[in-house]
């Protein structure tokens, strides 16, 4: 059996290397639980920490798409408190690996499909819209009551509780060139840049650019964001993201992680 | 070769075993979509993945067979076996044993086939208590782990989902020790309901079964709502 640092494995790969090694010195030192001891002996499923992981910045292989990406889903959305193993079908042997947290902040995923003992999830790499099957022992679940929904063609933005619109904003979305990907994907992380630039907050969704496999040292991740400029709103002009106005960026803000966004033409 | 012959015996085993609980069959032996298969899985604090796992919608059965478990500190097992194809499904563990449970079987098999499914023990004991080598479905015992908590071993457990498909494990075990679930699944198979309407041969039982207590992959409380994020100082270079 491999050591706990090796099965265990570091997730994002463009993560600078000082911040590489205090999230390892962390995860020796006591996120596994228990400061090492042998109580408790997990048996990692990825024996060796082989597998990819599933974030962002990866793309995953032999994993089934989403099979209805327009459909509108229930709300609820898993945090697997340890890495999960991720499975082309139900029992089948695991192809990745979904790890606990997403760009520093604990992973939540939307359910797609439910059957005894698994739970189909939407993740967060490329290729848009890709699915795993993750087994739901492990599994903290919960709902969201809210669904964001955005209007390419439109260039709205939809904010749903409970079904029932909350708010709809002009948004900006992709141009011509760099269109924004429809599909069903859902609210990765929330992020506060030290120093902002163009926005306070940035919120990645699990999809990306398909045109543009990295863009400005990035993989290419959409997320919805605020804008300097008013005048860019309801128009098509971004690499891909949706900007949106800032009383939209605050109430997007407030949005469970994991939460359905179904962005169609 | 030593494997090979390991496998066959298991497989002979198997199918002198199956007969003595015979399936009512599917009217039509018709496809059923994909079956699959899973000798044995663990979920929890000591996490076993799928071993072996098989999922196939062939007309023809695939196989997976592995001569014994990784080592693990809940489970043993030997000649563990996975069949599926079109509609259909097979498992079988021979020499379980559960040391931390005081269970043992020498075989324990689990069949299904376009909707209706069978599990099947041998030898099988629970604290040197004989075990009902045919268990009706969702028989649950529970189990007083002394000291650390307790535990529901459930035979011939039957889960049918929304679109039909029936989950037939032989044994489930499910323990809550110091706040976290284990689950032991021990020989499951999975398969489609087929095209037969009516459905004569149904098990009298379905994931709502009330003598199913200890299904943690089917929570009654609702779940609570989802947190509202709290803003992680850092960036992503996002696509504007």
């Amino acid at each position: 059996m491999s050591d706990e640092t090796t099965a265990r494995g570091v997730p994002g790969p463009p993560v600078a290397v000082p911040v590489v090694l205090a999230v390892a010195a962390v995860l020796v030192s006591g996120c596994g639980g228990g400061g090492g001891t042998a109580g408790n002996g997990s048996v990692s499923p990825a024996a060796g920490g082989a597998l990819p992981q599933a974030t962002t910045y990866t793309t995953l292989k032999d994993l089934p798409a989403d099979p209805s990406p327009s459909a509108a889903l229930d709300g609820t959305v898993v945090h697997p408190a340890e890495t999960a193993p991720v499975s082309a079908q139900p029992g089948a042997p695991a192809v990745a690996e979904l790890p606990a947290a997403q760009l520093k902040g604990d992973t939540w995923v939307p359910v797609v499909e439910s059957r005894p003992g698994w739970k189909r999830v939407l993740l967060p790499s490329r290729p848009n819209g890709v699915t795993g099957w993750i087994p739901d022992s492990g599994l903290k679940t919960a709902r969201s009551g809210q669904a964001i929904k955005v209007d390419v063609g439109d260039r709205k933005l939809t904010l749903l509780n409970a079904g029932r619109p909350a708010g709809t904003w002009p948004v900006a979305v992709g141009a011509p060139k760099t269109p924004t990907p429809v599909g069903r994907t859902f609210l990765l992380a929330s992020l506060a840049p030290a120093k902002p630039t163009f926005s306070p907050l940035i919120l990645p969704v699990g999809a990306h650019s398909a045109t543009l496999d990295t863009f400005g040292g990035g993989p290419g991740t959409v997320a919805f964001h605020g804008w300097p400029s008013t005048s860019v709103f309801g128009k098509a002009v971004t690499h891909g993201c949706v900007r949106v106005p800032a009383d939209a960026l605050k109430r997007l803000a407030k949005v469970p992680l994991g939460t359905p966004v179904v962005i169609t033409a | 070769m030593r494997l090979q012959a390991l496998t066959k015996c298991a497989a002979v085993a198997g199918a002198l075993a199956l007969p003595f609980a015979a399936v009512v069959p599917g009217a039509a032996a018709t496809t059923g979509g994909a079956g699959s298969a899973v000798a044995i899985s663990a979920g929890g604090p000591v996490a076993v993945p799928p071993t072996p796992a098989v999922t196939s919608d062939a007309q023809r059965p695939v196989r997976k067979s592995v001569v014994e478990l990784p080592p693990n500190p809940i489970v043993e097992a030997r000649l563990l076996n996975a069949a599926a194809w079109s509609g259909h499904a097979r498992a079988s563990v021979a020499d379980l044993r559960l040391l931390k449970l005081g269970l043992r079987a020498s075989l324990v098999t689990a069949k299904c086939e376009n909707g209706n499914g069978v599990s099947h023990l041998v030898k099988a004991t629970l604290n040197g208590r004989t075990l009902k080598a045919d268990a009706a479905p969702n028989t649950a015992v529970t189990v007083n782990l002394t000291g650390v908590g307790a535990a529901t071993v459930t035979l011939n457990r039957h889960v049918r989902d929304k679109d039909g498909n029936l989950t037939v494990t032989a044994i489930e075990v499910s323990a809550t020790v110091a706040g976290q679930t284990q689950t032991i699944s021990i020989a499951s198979a999975t398969c489609g309901k087929g095209a037969q309407p009516g459905e004569p041969g149904q098990p009298p039982s379905g994931p709502s079964d009330p003598s199913d207590p200890g299904a943690p992959s089917t929570p009654t409380t609702p779940p609570s709502a989802a947190p509202i994020p709290t803003p992680i100082t850092g960036d992503l270079p996002v696509t504007g």
